[in-house]
């Protein structure tokens, strides 16, 4: 690791997708994921990373993520600015399809990268919040295991609720 | 279709308001015992105590019979405010209240994290009931009635005692607790009993001996300790704070800073205490408040003087003003200039799924059975 370090030019590295895609990322990118992190400081990045939970689809997206606030973070820019140009980031970057969403959330979780968790969290709270049941149970892929009768006696007991 | 794993379901369930929780509970059997779990309702309230969005109020309005007639409400309504970002006001709902068919008279004792605790009072039969209410699930709680102990000298009836109330919670056994402080108005006794929200039950703490008091205000509760200002008897009539704390459960004197002797009843201010730790006293009988914090935990006799909020006409004081000292440990974009509330009627209190319902004797019985059944089992497989 100490002879690595020496050397001036940056330093990439090799992720590989779910499918098979291979995509090449700078340092400053890839620790911004913490799980790559752990295999960098472990010595086990190489010759490249496979992520075995995340499509290239969904890779590309979490790749454009990271380096955005990676330059964001270490260009000359002062604080105010960076801050309210990486808010108008992630406004543009949620607008996603919400399958897309679900996806983006369970990589941020898996590739454990805490900002884009809560980002990705908050945007599926505040998108799912005044949704109906049947919406959910859709969007979420739950089955609805109540007999009519069961569920009939839920909804009157939380009917409140239903407004 | 996407199937994201239970913990980020958790995670992003936790940040939804209670309303919709409740409502999710019908998309599924599994969904509903996850919503059910304690390991989400801790997280929500975690998430629910770090957000502006879930701090609510609650505001009771009296109506009455006829506009001109405005000494006795006949009824009251209650209202939930929610507010947005920057403290504005963002809805305004009308909510069922926790007993009903009871016009006689209700005011709120307090409000803690997610709690809120109501008094009821019948005029008729000067009986009351003390409820304590998650206004975020419909769920509450009668406390058990407890006698007034205090020795008197003739059978006395309850319209001779004064009855001061105050809530609060502690941070180290995370209970609510309710104090209720009782006053012989005859001869200056009083009776300090704490009600515990975990034991279901209350406990009488032991007096100060040689206090004779002449009256007693509402307490304010910060720091986990309950407040009341007391002005003792004849000849001395000097003003003292009665300082509860509530996980030692012992009880004493304060005395007050210079300049704050007023010849007049004090009041605590009631609203401040919702959002933070600092004990704020008025004058209630002139349009003047002085806004008093007391610093340290235990150590209630270091005073710091804050300036002079403005009253508007109705004796109310003015949130914005107040707010503009509580800067230090807001959100930074916390402000109002929006608010105006008059005293007394309001308190704050954040989203939670915290049930404080006991569980139904129905259920209680069948769990019993259920237990006695098993043992018999037990019993014959030997």
């Amino acid at each position: 690791m100490s002879s690595s370090t020496e050397l001036t030019e940056k330093k990439v590295f090799l992720l590989k997708s779910l499918d098979g895609v291979i995509f090449e990322v700078e340092e400053s990118v890839a620790v911004q994921l913490e799980v790559i992190r752990e295999l960098i400081e472990g010595d086990c990045a190489r010759p490249f990373i496979s992520l075995y939970n995340v499509t290239s689809e969904i890779l590309a997206l979490v790749i454009e993520y990271c380096k955005h606030h990676a330059e964001t973070c270490s260009g000359g820019t002062s604080a105010t600015i960076a801050d309210e140009d990486l808010k108008t980031f992630d406004n543009e970057f949620m607008n996603v399809d919400e399958n897309i969403l679900l996806e983006l959330c369970s990589a941020a979780d898996y590739l454990d990268i805490k900002s884009l968790f809560e980002l990705t969290c908050r945007t599926l709270a505040s998108l799912i919040k005044d949704r109906t049941i049947i919406e959910v149970r859709k969007m979420f892929n739950v089955e609805n295991d109540f007999s009519v009768v069961e569920e009939k006696a839920v909804r009157k007991e939380f009917a409140w609720a239903f407004k | 279709m996407s199937v994201i794993p239970e913990d980020v379901l958790l995670d992003v369930l936790s940040r939804l308001p209670a309303v919709s929780l409740v409502r999710f509970k019908c998309a599924s059997k599994s969904w509903c015992a996850l919503i059910d779990s304690s390991y989400l309702i801790q997280l929500h309230l975690k998430k629910s105590l770090n957000d502006i969005k879930s701090r609510k109020m609650l505001a009771v309005g009296k109506y009455h019979r006829r506009k001109e007639d405005n000494r006795v409400p006949v009824g009251f309504i209650f209202y939930v405010i929610s507010f947005d970002f920057g403290f504005k006001i963002a809805d305004v709902q009308e909510i069922k209240p926790p007993v009903q068919h009871c016009n006689d008279r209700v005011s709120i004792i307090g409000s803690s994290r997610f709690l809120i605790c109501l008094r009821y009072t019948f005029q008729k039969s000067c009986r009351e009931k003390i409820v304590l209410w998650n206004p975020s699930i419909g769920s509450h709680r009668i406390l058990p009635f407890t006698p007034v102990e205090i020795e008197a000298l003739e059978a006395r009836k309850y319209g001779h005692y004064t009855f001061s109330y105050g809530f609060g919670h502690d941070n180290v056994t995370d209970d609510h607790q309710v104090a209720r402080f009782v006053l012989d108005n005859y001869n200056g006794d009083y009776e300090v009993k704490v009600y515990s929200l975990k034991l279901d039950s209350w406990k009488k703490i032991e007096n100060i001996p040689l206090i004779s008091i002449f009256r007693v205000s509402r307490p304010s509760f910060a720091d986990g300790s309950m407040k009341w200002l007391v002005q003792d008897k004849q000849p001395n009539s000097t003003f003292s704070l009665l300082v509860l704390c509530l996980r030692t459960e012992v009880l004493r004197s304060v005395s007050l800073p210079e300049g704050f002797k007023m010849p007049r009843l004090v009041e605590f201010c009631s609203y401040c205490r919702c959002w933070t730790n600092w004990s704020v006293y008025r004058n209630c009988f002139s349009h003047d408040c002085d806004l008093w914090k007391s610093l340290g935990n235990e150590n209630s006799d270091i005073w710091t003087k804050l300036r002079l909020p403005h009253s508007d006409a109705d004796g109310g004081m003015v949130f914005s003003d107040i707010y503009q000292h509580l800067k230090e440990s807001l959100p930074k974009n916390l402000h109002s200039e929006s608010i105006k509330i008059s005293s007394g009627d309001t308190c704050c209190w954040v989203e939670s799924l915290v049930q404080v319902k006991r569980r139904s004797k129905k259920i209680r019985e069948r769990a019993s059975q259920a237990q006695v059944e098993k043992s018999k089992k037990y019993r014959s497989s030997l």
